[in-house]
Order: C-alpha cells, then sequence, then structure tokens
C-alpha cells in the first residue's frame, strides 16, 4: 500500500515536471522565435457560440493530405471507379468550377473538362466532361523517369510534385491529354492556409511540375465524395468501388454492374488497351435536348 | 616550337576575328544565361509558346540536334579509334572534343525547359528502369562521362593503347544506344501514330551521321577561315573524304524521307498532320535546301572539293536538319489527340518566342566559345604521326 502511494507520488512528480518543462519550453520558443501579430484579425465562431477575433498568425488550419509516402499506398482493399452519365450533362459546369475552388487552380486550368462531342456528322452532338482516367495500365507511369507518376492499389494514378522533373513526357503519352503543366510561377496566396504539400490533395501546385484530376483522395479518406460529383446539380457523376459493385452520385445509389449492363456503358478510347477507371453511359433517352451554351443550372 | 609558330600564326588580322567570334558568342551567352535566369526565377509562363496541347518545343529540338550531333562526331572519331582508318586519325581528337561540346550545349537546352530541374537528383534516388526517359539520361550521361575519359586519354598523346582502344569501343557503343534510345522515346508513343514508328532508332542514328559530319566541316572550316588558317594539304584531303561520306548520308535520308512522308500521308490516322506537315513552309525548305540541294551540291565533284561548297553544304544541311527536329517534334503534336471533339478537332499551330530561341542560341554559344577555347588551348591539332599520313596510306580511299 505505501509502496503504491510512493509510485503515485513518484508518477505525479515527474508528469508536473514535464508539463512544467513544455510549458516553458514552448513560452521561451514564443519569445525566441520572436514572432510577432500579422496585424490582421479574422473573426472565429467560439465553441460557445460567440463570434471572437483572433490575430491570423493563430489561426493554424489543420493539414489535410498524407505524406508522400503514405499517399503511395493508397486505400486497403478498395478500387475506385467513377460513371459519367452523358444523357444528364447539360454543361453547367459546376464540376469544372467546384474542382477549381478545391484545387486552388486557376481559371484557365481545369482538371475536369467538359467537351462538346460530336462522333459524327450524322449524330447529335453532347456534353462530354473528361477527367483523368485513373488507367489500369497508365501510360503516364510507365514513361515517368523518376516515379513521380504512380499508380495507387486503390487504382487512383496520382503525381508526387515534389518528385517530378517537370520534363512533361507523361503529357506526351496520356491518350486523353488530361495533364496540364504549372506554367506559372504563383506566390502563395496570403489570404490562403500555407499547407504543405501532398500529393493526395495536389495543393500547393509546384510551379514546373505537372498536375491532373486525382479523384480527390484525400475527400476518400474521410468517406466523402469527390468535389466534382458533389457539385453537380444534375447527378451525372456517379463514384464507388469496384469490389462493392457500388457507385453514388450523393442522392441514389446503384450497383455498378447493372449501371454497365443495363446502359451500356463503356469506357473511352479503350483500344489502346490503358483500361480506365472512368465509364460513360450513352446520351441516349435525354432527360433535356442539347444546347450550344453553356446552361449555368 | 609550337608556341613560336602559333605566333606567327596569329596574324593581327586573325586576332580580331577572334575577338569578333568571342564578343559575338559572348554577347549570345549572356543573354541566354540571363534568360535562363529569368525562366527559374518566374518560370516558363510568357517565355516560352509552348502549351498544354504542345508541351515540347524549340528547346526540345535544340537538345535533340545538339546530342546527336554529339554523337555523329562520335561515329566519325571511331572511324579511326574503333575502326582503325589512319586517314581520319588527325581529326579524332577535335572530334571528340566536338562531341564533348555538343553534349553540354544540348544539356544546357534540356535543363532550361525542364519544370523542375534541381529534381534531376531523384534520376538516380527513384530510378524507374521501364521508362525509355530514364534511360535515355542515364545512357547520355554515361557517354559524356566515357567521351570525357576518352578525350583525356587522347590529350596525354594515347592514342593506340588497349585501353584507349577499349574506351574508344565502349564510347561508340553509348554513342549508339543513346540515340537510338531517343528516338524509342518519340517512336514508342503509342497514342500518337505520328510518332510512332519502329525506323524512329534508326532515323535518329542516320541522322546523328549526318549532322556529325556536317557540323564537323562546317565549324572546322569557318573557324580556320576566319581565325587560323592552317587547314594544310592533307587535311583538304580528309575535307574532301568528309563531304563524299556527306553526299552518301544526305542521299540515304532523302530516302528515309521519302518514304517517312508517304507512310504517314497513307495512314488515315496520321494523313492530316502529315499534310499539314507536307504543305508547310518549313517542310520544304527542310527537304529541297535541307536535303535535296546540299545533296547536288556535294555530288559534282569540282563544287565538292571547294571550300566555299562544302561550307554551303554543310551550313545548308544543318539548318535543314535543325529544322527537321522541329517538324518531327510537332508532327505528333500539333494533331488532336482525341477525335470527336469537336472545339478540339483543329489543328494546333506552334511558333517558338524569342526567348525560345535566344535558348537556342544559347545553347550554340556554349559549344562554339568552348570549341574556340579548346582550339586555342588544348591543342586539338596536334598530332605526332600525322604528317606522315597520306590519303594512300589509308586503305579506304584508293582514287586520291
Amino acid at each position: 500500500m505505501e509502496e503504491e502511494k510512493k509510485e503515485r507520488r513518484r508518477f505525479l512528480k515527474f508528469g508536473f515536471l514535464a508539463a512544467a518543462l513544455t510549458a516553458a519550453g514552448v513560452g521561451l520558443n514564443k519569445i525566441t522565435s520572436g514572432e510577432k501579430n500579422s496585424g490582421e484579425n479574422v473573426k472565429l465562431l467560439s465553441t460557445g457560440g460567440e463570434l471572437v477575433e483572433v490575430d491570423k498568425k493563430h489561426v493554424k488550419t489543420p493539414h489535410c493530405g498524407a505524406s508522400s509516402s503514405e499517399s503511395r499506398k493508397g486505400i486497403p482493399d478498395r478500387k475506385f471507379v467513377m460513371v459519367i452519365d452523358l444523357s444528364r450533362c447539360k454543361n453547367a459546369r459546376k464540376c469544372v468550377q467546384g474542382c477549381q475552388k478545391a484545387h486552388d487552380l486557376p481559371p484557365e486550368k481545369e482538371w475536369i473538362k467538359v467537351h462538346r462531342m460530336q462522333d459524327s456528322e450524322e449524330t447529335a452532338p453532347y456534353w462530354f466532361p473528361k477527367p483523368c482516367y485513373h488507367c489500369g495500365k497508365p501510360a503516364c507511369v510507365k514513361v515517368c523517369p523518376v516515379e513521380a507518376t504512380f499508380k495507387r492499389s486503390d487504382g487512383i494514378v496520382l503525381i508526387d510534385q515534389d518528385r517530378c522533373i517537370g520534363c512533361k513526357y507523361c503529357m506526351i503519352a496520356c491518350p486523353y491529354a488530361v495533364r496540364s503543366f504549372n506554367w506559372h510561377k504563383q506566390e502563395p496566396d496570403e489570404g490562403q492556409p500555407n499547407n504543405s504539400y501532398s500529393p493526395e490533395t495536389g495543393t500547393p501546385a509546384k510551379p514546373g511540375s505537372v498536375g491532373k484530376c486525382d479523384f480527390c483522395p484525400d475527400l476518400i479518406r474521410e468517406g466523402k465524395l469527390p468535389h466534382c460529383v458533389t457539385a453537380c446539380p444534375m447527378g451525372v457523376i456517379y463514384f464507388g468501388d469496384y469490389y462493392e459493385d457500388a457507385v453514388t452520385n450523393g442522392t441514389e445509389t446503384l450497383r455498378f454492374s447493372d449501371l454497365m449492363r443495363d446502359r451500356g456503358g463503356y469506357r473511352f478510347l479503350e483500344h489502346f488497351g490503358t483500361k480506365p477507371s472512368v465509364y460513360y453511359l450513352p446520351p441516349v433517352n435525354r432527360q433535356f435536348p442539347f444546347k450550344e451554351e453553356t446552361e449555368n443550372a | 616550337m609550337d608556341k613560336k609558330l602559333k605566333e606567327i600564326k596569329e596574324t593581327k588580322k586573325n586576332k580580331w576575328y577572334l575577338i569578333i567570334w568571342i564578343s559575338l558568342f559572348g554577347i549570345l551567352l549572356i543573354t541566354g544565361l540571363l534568360t535562363a535566369i529569368r525562366i527559374f526565377t518566374a518560370g516558363h509562363a510568357g517565355m516560352f509558346n509552348t502549351t498544354d496541347e504542345i508541351p515540347w518545343g524549340l528547346p526540345i529540338g535544340t537538345y535533340i540536334f545538339f546530342v546527336l550531333t554529339s554523337s555523329g562526331l562520335t561515329f566519325i572519331s571511331s572511324l579511326s579509334s574503333v575502326f582503325r582508318i589512319k586517314l581520319y586519325k588527325p581529326i579524332a581528337k577535335r572530334c571528340v572534343f566536338m562531341a564533348i561540346c555538343a553534349m553540354f550545349a544540348g544539356f544546357v537546352s534540356l535543363l532550361i525547359e525542364l519544370g523542375q530541374p534541381l529534381n534531376i537528383i531523384y534520376y538516380v534516388i527513384t530510378p524507374n528502369f521501364g521508362s525509355q526517359m530514364w534511360w535515355m539520361g542515364a545512357l547520355y550521361g554515361i557517354y559524356l562521362l566515357f567521351l570525357i575519359t576518352k578525350f583525356w586519354r587522347l590529350h596525354i598523346g594515347d592514342h593506340d593503347s588497349m585501353a584507349s582502344k577499349a574506351l574508344g569501343l565502349v564510347t561508340l557503343f553509348f554513342a549508339i544506344a543513346a540515340p537510338a534510345i531517343l528516338g524509342s522515346i518519340f517512336g514508342l508513343v503509342v497514342v500518337r501514330p505520328a510518332f510512332l514508328s519502329e525506323f524512329k532508332p534508326a532515323y535518329f542514328l542516320l541522322t546523328a551521321l549526318l549532322s556529325g559530319l556536317a557540323f564537323l566541316m562546317l565549324i572546322r572550316i569557318i573557324y580556320h577561315f576566319f581565325v587560323q588558317t592552317d587547314i594544310t594539304e592533307n587535311r583538304q584531303g580528309i575535307f574532301n573524304h568528309i563531304a563524299e561520306l556527306l553526299a552518301l548520308t544526305i542521299g540515304i535520308t532523302i530516302f528515309f524521307s521519302v518514304w517517312r512522308t508517304i507512310t504517314g500521308l497513307n495512314d488515315n490516322r496520321t494523313s492530316p498532320a502529315f499534310f499539314e506537315l507536307v504543305s508547310s513552309w518549313p517542310f520544304r525548305i527542310e527537304v529541297f535546301l535541307g536535303l535535296v540541294f546540299p545533296f547536288f551540291l556535294m555530288i559534282v565533284p569540282s563544287i565538292r572539293q571547294t571550300d566555299a561548297g562544302k561550307t554551303i553544304a554543310s551550313l545548308f544541311v544543318l539548318g535543314g536538319l535543325f529544322i527537321g527536329r522541329i517538324e518531327l517534334i510537332m508532327v505528333g503534336q500539333i494533331q488532336p489527340m482525341v477525335h470527336g471533339i469537336t472545339e478540339a478537332d483543329k489543328f494546333t499551330h506552334y511558333f517558338p518566342s524569342v526567348w525560345e530561341w535566344i535558348i537556342a542560341g544559347f545553347s550554340l554559344s556554349i559549344l562554339l566559345l568552348l570549341y574556340a577555347a579548346g582550339e586555342r588551348y588544348l591543342n586539338l591539332d596536334i598530332h605526332p604521326v600525322e604528317s606522315k599520313i597520306t590519303m594512300q596510306d589509308s586503305g579506304f580511299l584508293k582514287k586520291q
């Protein structure tokens, strides 16, 4: 009994000492680092429901992307697929805007593009959203000399811009022309949080490297859908797991295999043998007529 | 003795020419350096006319031009160091040195073109052995090391030792392997039919030789016309022989180019791009002024044997080849990759920006200034047995 008390006292002493040292260390660090307030306040909602003003310097945005090595592993036992229903797309471009906003892309850079497609002169045109196809046999991964582009176990193809040399061979080799080069050397926007780079978020983009649609793996890790899926007002884009045989556009969940069989699902330029993870449902039985101009739904 | 002889040769006039040479290319060098610094600090945007649709432009063409020229020069030096053709012994050292200079010129252009050149360290840390691009970098890197070693052996007078011969053979191996891989970088791109060709590596090797022959002849004649006037009668014999080789190589290249174009025009997948190519002025310049015209100059003996004939022919060949390198890159990029996308069903056009031309000039200035320094300080001409070699000794060219 006495021995137990002694042990507890020793533990508490050690605990207090450690806490005191940590507090002193933090304080000393603050003093010696000479950090000054930015002079710019931001308004935040406290846990008590009050609106408080704090200096911008003290606002920390949590790091939301996996590290470079974690990013390469992928989410176990998953194989992600996307299904795009061409009969529903009316070029609202919300997917493009949602993606641009989330990935901090300039207006001229689009990781998902919506093209006006016409298979032949006789057939009717239709809108064709084109993200990265996250191919099963990606040409970009094969040609990258430094393994900056890689394919994960869950089927997602990512780029580690910290490693990319900017040779652009992947852009030459990609059959779908979905990659874009970061031509500009952008100064970090002061209004934006200064997150460290992660291949899973692709932000902040490294100048002189290549970028592309990444299926938003940071959101998938949290059990959420990619930005383009949730931004689309028409429910055009479905996303899901091939192994679970289920895809969802956020409002309805469907069997992947049924969709492919019943709606004539196909993959774009399949003859290249790249085995894309993005499938299309043909633009048949359209829900509205084709209009040339952009429709702001 | 040599020094004294040099002093006598360097008349006041020649010194002025040397100053003009250094000033002209020095200005290009400084302008290029400033441009490169600007690109590294501010990025490629606004400097290069390359886009996401046409990611490879003039700097890549410049790189290909110079590294293939380097390989061609090594082929010529190998005629003496590997195939033991004595006739070429006096120019072996010069060829090796020029090949080194051309490699530096090519690498500079490539490094400026790369988005993040400092990440080149990952070539060693995380290599992708399945990538042709990795093999190209590795082979050209090793090739340059062997070239420098070979030059060092020649510089200390070791032409005929076993080590020197072995070094020559290994260097030749890399001089063949590297451009072949470079050709495969284009030739294996399945998704761009205008690039796709199993003959691309062979075409690169052939045009490498053509480029090397023309470059050796042009620089040698121009430099010595302006700066040093010591092309001996014996050297004239070598250059007459090189002119014959040039004629032969141009002939084979015309054959290759014609069939490459006919094949491209006949293939439904590539015919729009090749039609666009054939109807463009650069293509006509490349074929008629860069190949056909110099071919006729070089098959007429009375023109072939004159300095003016050689200079004009090699100048036109090099100009044509330079245009050809850019066209080779463009033909696979101007045609839209994805058919059916109506707004993308048009050809994308590209013309290099002023800055891209400056980078090409920067690369050229590096080559020419290094060469001038080599001529002046590294005794590229000196060879102990040169005077004893006659054309008949070569056993290669009997009629002269």
